[in-house]
């Protein structure tokens, strides 16, 4: 009974219903349509994250290369400084190790003082 | 005992050995000297051979360690560069892969949505679309 009345309808209105299918063919596709975008919209959206996210990671990992050897240069330079130092005070106790033993040398062995002269300077000794 | 102790280096002599570097002598407590000149007492003159002695020591120290300085300077900065590099290569890469990524994914959509015979769609497009328009003239011109 019912299907018999929907045929007759059916049958009635074929081209109202021959139009609404053809809108819901072209709603259907546009849908799809959309989603296809939607969905490679999402797919640069995620990329996009993946990049920033990887990028974050990237340029922590430089920073921290970067302090690395920053440190390393701080103590290489502090070894430098410190060696430098051990240096200079090496040598100025060996400068007055020998101020030391010229002033000796005046009192008890003036000739090895002239010869030391002599070879330094090239100074001639007068008598 | 000497109270003070002389020496004499001269440094412009008109004597007949002018041409010489240079003459020095020791002297004892008032006594005179052979030429005319300056007078160091033992401990500047210990103080002046001791410091040209050390001349050689004190510009290898300091030239050493400018080189120690301006080598640790231009390692750090050559590591910086080095480090910088290699975030480029690593960004560069990353990057590639991601667009790699995305245009296998935008394909394999473009993909789903593509015909596999595009003018075979096409003409039943065409036609059909001729037909419909000639059917709807046809059912709203009764």
């Amino acid at each position: 009974m019912i299907k018999q009345k929907l045929l007759q309808f059916a049958f009635k209105n074929w081209r109202e219903l021959l139009v609404i299918f053809c809108l819901s063919l072209v709603a259907i596709k546009t849908q799809m349509d959309y989603r296809a975008l939607s969905k490679a919209y999402e797919t640069s959206q995620e990329e996009m994250r993946l990049q920033i996210s990887s990028l974050r990671g990237i340029h922590a990992e430089e920073i921290r290369q970067r302090e690395e050897a920053l440190q390393s240069y701080r103590a290489a330079m502090d070894r430098i400084q410190q060696n430098y130092l051990e240096s200079v005070a090496e040598l100025e106790k060996q400068k007055e190790e020998a101020t030391a033993k010229h002033i000796r040398q005046f009192s008890q062995d003036k000739g090895a003082l002239g010869n030391e002269i002599v070879n330094t300077y090239g100074f001639e000794l007068v008598e | 005992m000497r109270l003070l102790t002389l020496m004499a280096l001269s440094l412009w002599s008109n004597s007949a050995s002018a041409e010489a570097l240079g003459q020095f002598t020791f002297l004892g407590f008032n006594e005179s000297a052979p030429f005319e000149g300056i007078l160091f007492d033992p401990k500047a003159t210990a103080t002046i051979l001791a410091d040209r002695s050390f001349l050689n020591s004190d510009c290898e120290i300091k030239i050493k360690y400018s080189l120690d300085t301006q080598t640790t300077e231009y390692t750090l900065e050559l590591k910086n560069l080095q480090i910088r590099h290699d975030a480029l290569i690593n960004e560069y890469d990353m990057r590639t892969q991601s667009l790699e990524r995305e245009a296998d994914a935008l394909a394999e959509a473009l993909k789903k949505q593509s015909n596999k015979s595009p003018v075979l769609w096409a003409i039943a497009g065409i036609a059909g679309g001729i037909a419909m328009s000639y059917g709807a003239y046809k059912v709203f011109n009764e």
